[in-house]
């Protein structure tokens, strides 16, 4: 009999499947070196994990087995993950909050790079990473006076015929209710033949024991993406640009959040090719890459388990401001009729561009102000 | 709240109003969705849409239906007028401040097809009986097949019919065996041996022209080739109870041999790097690299600020870090960041992090535990 025990909502109880002496572990114990980036964004238990992996290789009870570990990241735009989880609970979960915090020793990566292009604009979005307001005054950036005009000025039309132009620019906000308005309006704007594949969708515990699932809750997932998931009806046109929801080869550069553009809409396969940015330009690649309809699961508020076989696409016209990091972009529009809700979240959302003249702003009609978050116990 | 019936055409029960030989019999509100009238309209976000695109339930939350009417009245549509002895009837815009709930009456899956045609009425707009088990142009026999064709029921044979459909696209071995791998890591392949043996001749074309038509050869190369793409999850041709490759390098030689042979156009990368750094760059560079050179151990954390070079200096550490002939590991918490490195992993698969635990108990007669 096998029974899957989850762990517990602080993933205190991680562990690793790395035998000291198998060949993973003759790898960590050979690397002298050990890069962690985005450091911030995990939940502590993993680093005490990798600590315990780290002293079991290499037999001894120092800290990491004395290896060399340098950890990265802003804590500024990055906190764990904690579904439904308070303030508390993101702050405790964060590896600020660990044991093995205080033995770091901190290196600030501060100084402007040379030349950059507006300092003014960049020490005003500092300020505001390092927990300015909560009212920010937006007077700063141009506003926009509606959706459209949005719309029009990080997509006119020239650049929507060009996939690759589409790479360094996004509309950005706090919900997905948003970015999924934002994304069909851009998608019906594109010329292209389009199909809308349904997905498969079940529970996992009726399946299990051969039950019904109860018809209302598939209806009511149909219509409700769950965050993380693609949609139930989605709609793939040729020539759009999506972004990849799964991992599928890092060495390939196929992973989430990856631009791709459809090449091609069959049966069984999405045909797509990878957009890739290399020093500020922007190229399609040639290979055409075959993605097939995959399963994603999603713990719905009841205790089910949703299972969703759908492809793992959805339109990367418009993204929330949690899965913005690490994107570099000419060109945005923050819409901020709804305030953020998180840690973080105006900064990273303002820190993507260089320029106030990259950026247009929508907020309510006589509004000229903002509402920044920031946990002062999660910055340095 | 409107409760939608459902039921097959051939069917009379649900019938609202049904009123036997009369012939003003009023039509169910399926039929009157199938009469829904043509051309657009403009929903509350300001974006225009097709009467004809619309699914049952978003129908009847958006409109009503009414026998009388105001000429002032705003937002007021008319049915197609096509069916004999029954009025047309008023189609309205609803005050969408007041939201209407709106469901198709649950049907159990023992109820047959009616069970299907209530699933595809849920998910697909259509425009009458027939309409509802057409796909991609052709009309299926049962809502079944048509459900199934829609891909509203997970197929066993799901991944078999994506191959196929990859080899009739003319797609080369190579992206074949890409997709193959995606399948099995997905967990999309109830039989991985069975697939592989249907599909490995396709997966191996390549290779045999390669190979002067050796079939051995390409069968092996195959295998390599799907090992070495299995290798980024972590995982081996034997966990999907596939063949097992003849050749096997271990993790630590396979990273010696990839950034070995590189190891002098590396320093060079990495000492060009290191002269046009920022002296903040520079100083947390020349530390790492003493500790490497001197066996120190170090725990740092680096503050890298949004658009402070921090991409530029992580890549010239590994850059010269493997130029002396050492082993880094660069990770990130999201592989999109890790993709940024050359040879970057998540660091939960360097890890092997597992966020699940499974206990397996078995059952024991001689103890008396379970």
């Amino acid at each position: 009999m096998h029974i899957q025990v989850p762990v517990n909502n602080r993933n205190e109880m991680l562990l690793s499947t790395i035998d000291p002496f198998d060949s993973r572990g003759d790898l960590i114990r050979a690397a002298s070196v050990v890069i962690w980036d985005e450091a911030p964004m995990v939940n502590r238990a993993v680093v005490a994990c990798v600590d315990d992996i780290c002293q079991k290789v290499m037999q001894n009870s120092q800290p990491f087995g004395g290896k060399i570990i340098i950890l990265l990241g802003d804590f500024r735009q990055t906190c764990p993950v904690v579904r439904g989880g308070s303030q508390a609970d993101i702050i405790d979960a964060s590896i600020k909050s660990s044991p093995l915090w205080p033995l770091f020793q901190l290196f600030p990566l501060s100084m402007p790079i040379r030349n950059a292009d507006d300092p003014e604009f960049a020490s005003w979005v500092d300020n505001i990473g390092d927990g300015a307001g909560p009212e920010i005054n937006l007077d700063f950036i141009s506003r926009a006076c509606s959706h459209d005009e949005l719309l029009d000025f990080v997509y006119p039309s020239e650049v929507l015929a060009d996939p690759s132009c589409c790479l360094r620019r996004a509309i950005l906000c706090p919900t997905n209710m948003q970015v999924n308005m934002y994304n069909e309006s851009i998608v019906c704007r594109i010329d292209g033949v389009h199909r809308t594949y349904l997905a498969a969708d079940s529970l996992q515990e009726a399946d299990e024991v051969g039950l019904i699932p109860p018809q209302h809750v598939l209806d009511y997932v149909a219509a409700h993406t769950p965050p993380g998931l693609p949609h139930h009806a989605l709609n793939i046109k040729v020539n759009a640009v999506y972004r990849l929801m799964r991992n599928f080869s890092i060495d390939a550069g196929l992973v989430k959040n990856t631009r791709v553009i459809v090449t091609g809409i069959g049966t069984r396969l999405v045909t797509v090719r990878i957009l890739r940015g290399i020093g500020g330009g922007c190229f399609i690649d040639a290979e055409d890459i075959l993605l097939p309809r995959i399963n994603f699961t999603h713990t719905l508020h009841s205790g089910h388990t949703l299972l969703r076989r759908q492809f793992p696409l959805s339109a990367a016209y418009a993204t929330t401001f949690n899965s913005c990091q690490g994107l570099t972009l000419d060109r945005v529009g923050v819409d901020l009729t709804t305030p953020v809700f998180s840690h973080g979240q105006l900064y990273t959302a303002l820190s993507r561009i260089r320029h106030r003249d990259h950026a247009r702003v929508l907020l309510d009609a006589d509004s000229h102000s903002t509402i920044n978050v920031t946990y002062h116990e999660l910055l340095l | 709240m409107t409760a939608l019936p459902v039921y097959l055409p051939e069917s009379t029960a649900h019938h609202q109003y049904h009123r036997r030989n009369n012939e003003r019999s009023t039509l169910s509100l399926l039929d009157r969705y199938f009469l829904r009238p043509t051309g657009t309209f403009t929903d509350e976000d300001g974006t225009v849409r097709f009467f004809d695109d619309i699914t049952y339930t978003e129908y009847f939350t958006l409109f009503r239906l009414s026998n009388t009417t105001t000429t002032r009245m705003a937002n007021l549509f008319a049915e197609r007028n096509t069916v004999i002895g029954s009025p047309s009837m008023h189609v309205i815009r609803r005050d969408h401040t007041r939201s209407h709930l709106t469901r198709i009456q649950p049907i159990r899956p023992s109820q047959g097809d009616l069970f299907y045609l209530r699933t595809i009425l849920q998910n697909r707009s259509s425009l009458s009986f027939e309409d509802a088990r057409t796909v991609d142009g052709f009309i299926k026999d049962t809502y079944q097949d048509a459900a199934r064709a829609m891909g509203l029921f997970a197929d066993r044979n799901e991944a078999q019919m994506a191959m196929e459909e990859a080899i009739q696209n003319l797609k080369t071995p190579r992206q074949l065996r890409l997709l193959f791998v995606h399948l099995l890591v997905n967990d999309c392949v109830p039989s991985p041996i069975s697939l592989w043996d249907i599909f490995h001749y396709s997966m191996s074309v390549d290779f045999r022209l390669q190979s002067g038509n050796n079939a051995d050869i390409a069968y092996t190369r195959t295998l390599e080739n799907i090992n070495m793409l299995l290798e980024e999850f972590r995982h081996s041709p034997a966990d999907y109870g596939l063949p097992v490759s003849p050749s096997h390098t271990s993790e630590v030689l396979h990273e010696v041999l990839h950034w070995g042979l590189q190891r002098q156009e590396l320093e060079q990368q990495a000492s060009s790097a290191r002269n046009s750094m920022t002296s903040e760059q520079a100083s947390i560079f020349d530390c790492i690299v003493n500790a490497v050179s001197s066996n120190a151990s170090l725990l740092a954390f680096v503050d890298g600020k949004a658009g402070r070079g921090k991409t530029y200096l992580v890549n010239a550490i590994c850059n010269k870090v493997r130029s002396l002939g050492r082993i880094v590991l660069p990770t990130a918490t999201a592989a999109f960041a890790a993709h940024l490195y050359p040879g970057g992993r998540t660091t939960h698969s360097t890890f092997k992090v597992v966020t699940l635990l499974l206990y397996e108990v078995v059952s024991d007669a001689h103890t008396g535990t379970c």
